[in-house]
């Protein structure tokens, strides 16, 4: 596989610029001393490192890029001084892949290889214009890896967000960068949008992750007018299945039952989770846990299956509540969770983040009452607490306690 | 024992009432009557299960007490139910 990356493309983190020579020099000093039998095991937390792996896993060589060493039974010399950690002997016969670990939010971290040219495919280097990438996920998640691929493919600059920036500080910051393109989860869009006002202008905004819901998609139409919106709908084990561009929550109901341009089809399951397989081939479907609703034609997430509440034998998503409490104007963000009611088994609870500004508790939960007799009762939350801020996970989607 | 509820000082069987009240009034119903004797589950307050996990919820946040913590508790009346949400 020839190296298609541009030789345009430019890292900066903090003061420092690297340019991709720089790297490449790099790769030729750590692959000079792994036997070319051997995997390469990088640490994934640094976004350098993450990057020396890809360019190694597209000379043919297999990468283990490491963010958990727990779930890994990691050989004895793994030193953890050194930048690109350590290699190790791998089977001779195991085709060359890069390896990601999976975030670990829904159980123990698992490892999955991918193909780099199935990672780079739906990828397109786009007109050759100068990008400057916010990366603001993990470099070696999923979702940080696509952003690094487009960068180095477009020959774009990669900016690596200052570590434990508060939200309106990194706008500052995106701004004083001159950021251009940048993908989060909504709920990191949210609680950028609603960070102090600054001049800045994205040209593409790329929403994953978690649901994109309608409110969250109007609020960064109204927010950054000229940007391209899209949501992309990816999973570790397959990748991105599908983007969506047409500035609407869900995608269309008919790419249910059809082979998409990646070769990917949809289905769904008994329980109405998304399923996702290779056109053409009989299983193995991966049950994305994703439960889909089909209204008018288009179809919307509900929520995960396995965050399903059962309030007195009623079944509700919080996500779905979340979606309902986001179309008031004046919530910022909102997450429900489950506790536990000795007379119901679990009743919900709702905390929500105002919009910035005055505003009087009594005269918001009044508002949210009215707002809620649109839900039927069992998916009204009995509790609502006011926060200036949800906590995150590392991935920057909400936290949820199981 | 006395609580902070909306700024006012009042007992746990005021809460009650001022929160069964308020489901009473969400559901459109009249606020009636309440005394410590009143079946909570009965027709006299047309009060569900929902509207009374809803109010063990709002007497947890309240009081900061958790009576059914370690299991389920009968309780029948009104009364009982403050008595659980009383310290001794």
């Amino acid at each position: 596989m020839a190296c298609n990356f541009d030789s345009s493309f430019r890292l900066t983190e903090a003061a420092n610029v690297l340019t991709l020579a720089d790297l490449q020099a790099s790769l030729e000093r750590m692959l000079a001393q792994a036997p070319a039998s051997h995997a390469l095991l990088i640490k994934g937390h640094s976004v350098r490192s993450v990057l020396l792996g890809v360019m190694a896993a597209m000379r043919q060589r297999s990468v283990y890029l490491v963010r958990d060493t727990q779930a890994l039974p990691m050989p004895a010399h793994w030193t953890p001084g050194q930048e690109w950690a350590s290699h190790v002997a791998v089977n001779p016969s195991q085709t060359p892949a890069l390896w990601l670990q999976t975030s670990g939010t829904t159980g123990r971290p698992k490892w999955v290889a991918h193909d780099m040219n199935a990672l780079l495919s739906p990828l397109s280097p786009g007109p050759k214009a100068s990008a400057v990438w916010l990366l603001s996920y993990e470099p070696a998640s999923f979702a940080g890896l696509q952003v690094l691929l487009s960068a180095l493919l477009g020959g774009h600059t990669l900016a690596c967000r200052p570590s434990g920036i508060a939200p309106a500080a990194l706008l500052a910051w995106m701004a004083s960068q001159g950021i251009t393109h940048a993908s989060g989860t909504p709920t990191f869009w949210r609680t950028l949008a609603r960070a102090a006002d600054s001049p800045l202008t994205l040209k593409c905004i790329t929403l994953g992750g978690e649901l994109a819901d309608q409110a969250t998609l109007n609020m960064l139409r109204a927010r950054f007018p000229g940007a391209q919106l899209r949501h992309i709908y990816a999973t570790t084990e397959t990748g991105v299945v599908f983007h969506v561009r047409d500035g609407q929550a869900g995608f269309p109901g008919d790419w249910i039952g059809k082979t998409l341009p990646q070769g990917l089809a949809l289905s769904l399951s008994a329980r109405s989770t998304l399923l996702v397989g290779r056109a053409g081939q009989v299983g193995p479907l991966i049950d994305t846990g994703d439960v889909i609703q089909l209204d008018a034609g288009r179809a919307f997430f509900k929520g995960r299956a396995d965050n399903l509440i059962n309030v007195g034998g009623h079944k509700v998503f919080p996500e779905e509540v979340e979606t309902h409490l986001l179309t008031l104007p004046w919530v910022a963000d909102a997450r429900v969770s489950a506790q536990a009611s000795p007379i119901t088994g679990a009743i919900l609870t709702a905390e929500i983040v105002p919009q910035a500004g005055p505003h009087d508790d009594a005269s918001l939960k009044q508002s949210l009452q009215q707002h809620l007799q649109a839900l039927p009762r069992h998916a009204r939350p009995a509790l609502i607490r006011f926060s200036t801020e949800l906590s995150l996970g590392a991935s920057h989607k909400k936290a949820r306690t199981p | 024992m006395s609580h902070r509820h909306n700024g006012a000082i009042v007992s746990i069987f005021d809460l009650v009432v001022a929160e069964l009240h308020a489901l009473q009034q969400a559901k459109g119903l009249a606020p009636g009557h309440i005394e410590a004797n009143s079946v909570m589950l009965g027709e006299a307050l047309g009060i569900d299960s929902l509207d009374l996990a809803t109010l063990v919820v709002s007497l947890e946040e309240h009081t900061g007490l958790h009576p059914f913590e370690e299991g389920f508790v009968m309780f029948k009346t009104v009364g009982e139910l403050v008595q659980l949400f009383s310290r001794d």
